[in-house]
């Protein structure tokens, strides 16, 4: 891949386009429950979603004549939840997570899901931010899912199974699968505040931006997505 | 919570109005209106050459990528916490209750019962 972000008027730090060109790779390689090329489907569908006139969130766009390419590789259920997590995702309740279990993909598979829908919006905001083209995508890579769960991962406090553990409830939502979990830690640790920082120094800064303004941006953030966490 | 309590460790008088939107002023944070405008304008997905010369002119062009990178990287963490059914932590559910109530979190779709863990 060509640097990430080269035709950015503004220059992206280092160590940002580095996790999100990392972040590319990683969509393009296979996953635990998913192959290389249904991941950079996810990926693909996540930006058909957010170019799409919107539709209601109880409309799944397989039920939509002509929206979605008759040789698709996801299932229609993939599909369909990809665009609600993708566009509404303060609309989700557990009846509708149960739902997508009951179309035929596993637990594990929709932490997968959830964790490449959640980056591919994350790089397409961001690049929209700063005007930015999104970094294209490659072609997929072969080899197959490893069907890897972490071990001790059960459904107790969340929908999705997780990995019981002493930290933040959102720090576990993907511990069930490892390569959910690597991938959005790639992407806050260089995007908001190191692990070891979040409440241990609460005056650190990467310079640009004190604290409270980074805070405040992610509280307004959150706030507009509907987010009760 | 963490706006609070950064706020409280630089010993600002942050008002948490200000999470409610860009016409509720800085809210005690340098440039915070600024920054909320530009969290508005990044979820509605219209930011313009405005939008982003008026932040740098606020935090320069460092602070117009940090700023994109935290509100990318909270589109990437509501999907997440929303997508997986993400409780609330034990030991926030007390003390976010009055928060909670004045942003009308508990008015909203994705509030999930906390049980203490």
């Amino acid at each position: 891949m060509t640097e990430p972000y080269a035709d950015s008027r503004y220059a992206v730090r280092p160590d940002l386009a580095d996790a999100h060109r990392r972040t590319v790779e990683a969509w393009a390689g296979p996953g635990n429950h998913w192959t290389a090329a249904e991941r950079l489907a996810i990926v693909s569908q996540v930006k058909r979603a957010r170019r799409a006139d919107a539709l209601p969130p109880w409309v799944g766009p397989t039920s939509v004549t002509g929206l979605i390419d008759d040789d698709e590789i996801l299932p229609a259920v993939a599909v369909d939840a990809v665009w609600r997590l993708t566009n509404h995702p303060g609309t989700l309740t557990e009846d509708w997570y149960r739902s997508v279990l009951d179309r035929g993909i596993t637990a594990e598979q929709y932490v997968e899901l959830v964790s490449v829908v959640a980056t591919a919006t994350c790089l397409e905001v961001f690049a929209a931010a700063i005007g930015a083209e999104p970094l294209p995508l490659p072609g997929p890579a072969d080899g197959r899912p490893d069907g890897m769960t972490s071990p001790g991962a059960e459904v107790s406090t969340h929908w999705v199974p997780t990995v019981p553990s002493g930290g933040a409830n959102v720090r576990k939502a993907l511990s069930a699968v490892p390569v959910a979990v690597e991938a959005w830690q790639r992407l806050s640790a260089a995007q908001y505040v190191p692990p070891e920082a979040l409440v241990n120094d609460l005056a650190w800064s990467r310079g640009a931006l004190d604290r409270m303004q980074v805070e405040l941006l992610a509280a307004r953030t959150s706030l507009l997505n509907e987010c009760f966490y | 919570m963490l706006l609070g309590l950064s706020g409280a460790a630089a010993e600002a008088d942050v008002e948490l109005d200000a999470v409610s939107g860009s016409g509720h002023g800085d809210g005690g944070v340098a440039s915070g209106a600024v920054l909320t405008a530009f969290a508005e304008r990044v979820h509605a997905g219209t930011v313009d050459d405005g939008d982003r010369s008026m932040l740098t002119d606020a935090v320069g062009e460092g602070g117009l990528i940090d700023a994109a990178a935290v509100c990318a990287n909270f589109a990437m963490m509501v999907r997440i916490a929303d997508g997986t059914g993400t409780p609330l932590d034990g030991g926030t559910v007390e003390p976010s209750a009055a928060l909670r109530t004045d942003l009308g979190l508990d008015e909203l779709a994705s509030r999930r019962v906390a049980e203490p863990n």
